[in-house]
């Protein structure tokens, strides 16, 4: 199948809770074959744990899993190691984000697997890295946030606590793009020269890079910064503001002084708008309070798809604050280009997922097969790959260590 | 100091604005070489503040000299015949084109995807915009707070009776520029094998939607939806803030271990003691039970040493931090995350970068961002072959 280009990649994923999985599910997309290794023993978190009822009917589970398959071997077991070799052995790629130490306990860090696979690539995908005093730290994405500033810089301006943060919010999907890019770029080179590496990638450092320019602003200028709330320099309006219906609200925002008119003509109908107070951006700056008044004034009597295509009919930068029910059904372009993709999954039912962010005209990619059960394809890939017998197969799996 | 990286060899024009800005910089600092092409005067996010020493100018800008390190820049006029034809024999030496043009715009100038595939049968053309090149939405207007808002993660930032609160960051661009930088290379893994390239079309708005969280399959499957929650609402739950003599902390207890390893920290008290509390689902619903232990263990300590303390306890909790935190954590200090650099207008400082460390052909920062057409003599005279002459006619006529 020519539109999905990475066949004929395979990818171990040795991962757990969200950014590793988010690796080799962006992998996956494109047409990896990916093989994730779990076990009974420690199922994944969004597998719900010890839970059973959970495995195989988790949604959140799902976003993350879906074209992949499942094996499960017992690495507590000596037996189970060794197969899990064999399975290295073979692979192109591996991802791993289990805590530092963990692959190296297991015999299937760097090192030991380049001595069965010289050219395999390794993305190890930890929360603060592999090296540096708190490379052990135990995290989740919202630790992450709170380590590098954001947690402390999302916020109103005049907010006494630092609790504006989604609560939903993580760098795991971030680091999990950047880091398959970084995949991408070392298998590019390993056509070319045929060697492997190992790559050390950190969710902080991935999504605290959007930051850089506060960084600077201390390293350079000595500035400390605070909050913005909505905010931005050189643009006003440049806010949420309050229209028709419960907790509905549209973004309006106004760049320049050429922005400014195209709104004024949006509101043609409204006599503040032609104040001269507010035709420059200085002005209107300085009277941000008042205009932010009127504004939603007019919006509050309008809902929030209607603000919008107001606005954008006459050229005006809008759009709606959706929440996930207006996502599924108001958004009319996800709605026309097919952006969210459901289908039924075995035990979990109908579930939607988010399709692909990017379309590549030739190889456009897929999420073409459900989850896997937990350990759906062990018998398969221990079968095809391994070229396991049924007698050996029973026997590892009466043993526990298919386990 | 030199390019180095998986990517050295690779080449990227880079028309884009503040969408693909963090897509050009993932390429540059992995080795590619990136020239940013701007047009006559500069490009517009040089505008974007801060500024070094609070003073706009053209080569002042921190935002621009975050994204734009290790990059060449040029200047080039493409609304002029002459500015086309440059960028059209730069486009058979190059692999990438990046650009966040409106959908149409680049076909209005002759340099559409179907025109650039006549001169480099191998290019690939990404395009960051608002809403992609296809569907009702693909002509209207969006920033960063626009996809932000429509992806659902802002609906849930912020207290309920106010404004929903946008992200810094530009997270939303951030994510975007991720999807197309990997939508890029996956692109040009294909042409290497059949000498064919293609367009990668990248959509804000559907890459917002990635990053909020699961709100998707859960309401898909559960009809369950989130909301803004005030600041006293915790459900000791994945990232509830407690408050320390120096700041706040974040807690995010989730697995069994993790809670045991907790009660244990809190003195083990009767009460939590209780098999009930193994369950999170029972925690996050009766957080007012566990919340004043909590309470009472951090508000008589600092941020860091609760952090020092917990981590040796194997419970995940982290120190809310300021920038400056980060900058200084010795983390990032021994990791090397900030390298130093000069320029000439910000003298000697230090820049960020590489986020991936690749053992056998580790990227770098060898180069500042460039000063408006700083380039130009060594792109245009150096590899295009083009006299020091004809390139003074060219500034003159306004073409570079």
């Amino acid at each position: 199948m020519t539109s999905l280009p990475l066949q004929g990649v395979r990818v171990l994923s040795l991962t757990t809770a969200a950014a590793g999985p988010t690796v080799s599910n962006f992998l996956g997309q494109y047409g990896a074959e990916v093989i994730d290794l779990e076990s009974r023993v420690h199922p994944d978190t969004h597998r719900g744990g010890q839970n059973q009822a959970r495995w195989n009917t988790s949604p959140t589970f799902v976003k993350l899993h879906r074209n992949k398959k499942s094996v499960t071997i017992n690495m507590g077991t000596e037996a189970g190691r060794q197969i899990a070799k064999e399975l290295a052995a073979i692979s192109d790629v591996i991802v791993e984000n289990f805590t530092l130490g963990v692959l190296q306990r297991w015999g299937l860090d760097y090192p030991n697997v380049k001595q069965v696979n010289e050219e395999i690539i390794m993305l190890s995908l930890r929360g603060l890295g592999s090296t540096g005093p708190r490379a052990a730290d135990t995290t989740w994405g919202p630790n992450l946030t709170a380590l590098f500033g954001m947690t402390h810089l999302w916020n109103y301006v005049d907010a006494p606590y630092p609790t504006a943060e989604a609560r939903a919010q993580h760098p795991d999907f971030l680091s999990g793009c950047s880091g398959a890019f970084a995949i991408m770029a070392a298998l590019l080179h390993r056509k070319k020269t045929g060697e492997g590496q190992h790559i050390d990638g950190s969710q902080i450092e991935a999504g605290a890079s959007l930051l850089g320019p506060v960084y600077l602003d201390y390293l350079i200028n000595g500035r400390v910064q605070n909050p913005q709330g909505n905010q931005r320099a050189g643009a006003s309006p440049h806010d949420a503001y309050r229209c028709k219906g419960e907790d509905a609200w549209c973004v309006i925002v106004v760049e320049n002084d050429q922005d400014w008119a195209r709104f004024c003509e949006a509101l043609s109908n409204v006599n503040w708008v032609s104040d001269s107070r507010f035709s420059t951006v200085l002005g209107r700056m300085a009277h941000k309070k008042e205009i932010d008044q009127r504004i939603s004034e007019w919006t509050i009597n309008h809902s929030s798809q209607e603000v919008m295509e107001i606005m954008q009919s006459h050229g005006v930068i809008s759009g709606p604050v959706q929440n996930v029910q207006d996502i599924f059904e108001s958004d009319l372009q996800f709605k026309e280009t097919g952006f969210l993709v459901g289908f039924e999954e075995p035990e979990a039912g109908m579930v939607v997922t988010e399709g692909l962010a990017t379309t590549l005209s030739e190889t456009p990619g897929a999420i073409f097969r459900p989850a896997p059960l937990l350990g759906q394809h062990t018998w398969e890939i221990c079968h095809d790959l391994l070229g396991m017998s049924v007698e050996e197969f029973e026997r590892l799996e009466k043993e526990q260590i298919l386990f | 100091m030199k390019p180095s990286g998986p990517l050295l060899g690779t080449r990227v024009l880079d028309l884009s604005g503040s969408s693909g800005l963090h897509c050009s910089k993932l390429f540059a600092d992995l080795g590619a070489d990136v020239i940013k092409i701007e047009r006559p005067g500069g490009d517009s996010t040089r505008n974007v503040p801060p500024f070094k020493d609070d003073q706009p100018s053209i080569n002042n800008s921190l935002y621009f000299l975050h994204f734009n390190a290790n990059k060449r820049g040029i200047t080039l006029d493409l609304s002029k015949n002459y500015g086309i034809t440059l960028f059209q024999k730069l486009v058979s030496t190059a692999d990438v084109i990046l650009e966040t043009s409106p959908p149409g715009y680049m076909e209005s100038l002759g340099i559409g995807y179907s025109s650039l595939k006549e001169i480099n049968p191998r290019i690939v053309v990404t395009s960051v915009t608002p809403f992609g090149h296809r569907g009702p939405y693909k002509s209207f207007r969006a920033t960063d707070i626009v996809s932000f808002a429509m992806g659902g993660l802002m609906a849930l930032s912020g207290e309920p009776d106010r404004p929903p609160c946008v992200a810094p960051g530009e997270v939303a661009y951030g994510m975007a520029s991720a999807f197309a930088a990997l939508g890029t290379l996956v692109a040009i893994y294909h042409s290497n094998l059949t000498g064919k390239g293609q367009q990668v079309d990248t959509s804000a708005h559907a890459s917002s939607v990635h990053i909020a969280g699961y709100a998707v399959p859960v309401f898909s499957a559960t009809g369950h939806m989130g909301f803004r929650k005030t600041w006293s609402e915790r459900t000791f739950d994945i990232n509830d803030l407690y408050p320390c003599t120096d700041g706040f902390v974040r807690f995010c207890v989730l697995p069994k271990a993790q809670w045991d390893s907790m009660v244990e920290w809190l003195g083990s008290p009767e009460i939590l003691n209780s098999p009930v509390f193994a369950d999170q689902q029972f925690r996050r619903e009766n957080s007012e039970i566990i919340d004043p232990y909590v309470l009472e263990l951090t508000e008589s300590q600092p941020k860091n040493e609760i952090y020092l303390e917990g981590q040796g306890r194997h419970i995940a909790v982290t120190p809310v931090n300021t920038p400056k935190d980060f900058v200084e954590s010795e983390q990032t200090e021994v990791r090397g995350l900030f390298t130093s650099l000069a320029h000439s207008v910000m003298g000697e400082y230090k820049h960020y970068g590489p986020i991936h460390k690749f053992s056998g052909t580790p990227g770098s920062i060898y180069r500042s961002a460039p000063l408006v057409g700083e380039h130009n003599q060594e792109i245009f005279c150096g590899e295009l072959g083009l006299s020091s002459r004809q390139l003074s006619v060219l500034a003159a006529s306004g073409v570079i």
